[in-house]
């Protein structure tokens, strides 16, 4: 038996799902454009998770721009650090939200592989050593650590 | 005993951590090791039956004599 603890890394905003909306703001007699707030909050894992869904991607500090089979759209970051996209008018809410769904998945990835590497690298000067690594059924990678 | 950490990291960045072996309150100081260590915040954290055990406990448990 023992203590179980959930932890969120850093890169990921405390939220559970993308959220989704048309500017409403917008006439409706012109073209809606299409937002979507993610959980995404590290930029470098962003550009890489952008990369890796099959984006064109430009990177600069304060935007991202993005390009999927011609479809334009750029992050920005709110005020608690999450990159939000926002897609070219004439974007469905249902081609946006797949979008970035496909990038959240690929951004998933990326922090998996960030932690494990943080894990690996950190734990003997945290008095720890590695046993074990083990690949699950549902791509979770379990680590087995001796403390020391 | 043998003082373990079992960490499982899903494929959508979150992760579970458990620690094994490791008696009493000196399994929350791990909390912030973790924290640390993984730069992440720990947002749930669950006891089970060694939080409320210590090392005599043990010791009894398995009836052997140790005074140190």
């Amino acid at each position: 038996m023992s203590l179980e603890i959930i932890l969120i890394p850093m890169a990921i905003a405390l939220v559970t799902k993308a959220k989704s909306k048309a500017d409403e703001s917008v006439p409706l007699a012109s073209v809606h454009q299409v937002s979507v707030e993610t959980r995404m909050k590290n930029q470098d894992l962003l550009v890489n998770a952008m990369q890796n869904s099959g984006c064109t991607v430009t990177s600069t500090p304060n935007e991202i721009t993005g390009s999927f089979n011609s479809i334009l759209f750029s992050f920005k970051r709110d005020g608690n650090g999450v990159w939000n996209a926002t897609f070219i008018p004439g974007t469905t809410l249902q081609t946006a939200t797949q979008i970035i769904q496909s990038i959240d998945r690929a951004y998933g990835l990326e922090v998996q592989a960030e932690v494990l590497r943080k894990i690996k690298e950190r734990a003997p000067q945290n008095g720890m050593t590695l046993e074990s690594e083990t690949v699950n059924s549902d791509a979770s990678i379990s680590l087995v650590l001796a403390v020391n | 005993m043998v003082r373990r950490i079992r960490i499982d990291v899903s494929p959508d960045g979150n992760v579970k951590a458990e620690t094994l072996g490791i008696l009493g309150q000196k399994c929350l100081d791990y909390v912030s090791v973790l924290e640390d260590m993984l730069e992440a915040e720990a947002v749930q954290s669950s006891f089970n039956s060694d939080y409320s055990l210590n090392e005599h406990q043990i010791i009894d448990q398995h009836g052997v004599q140790n005074e140190s």
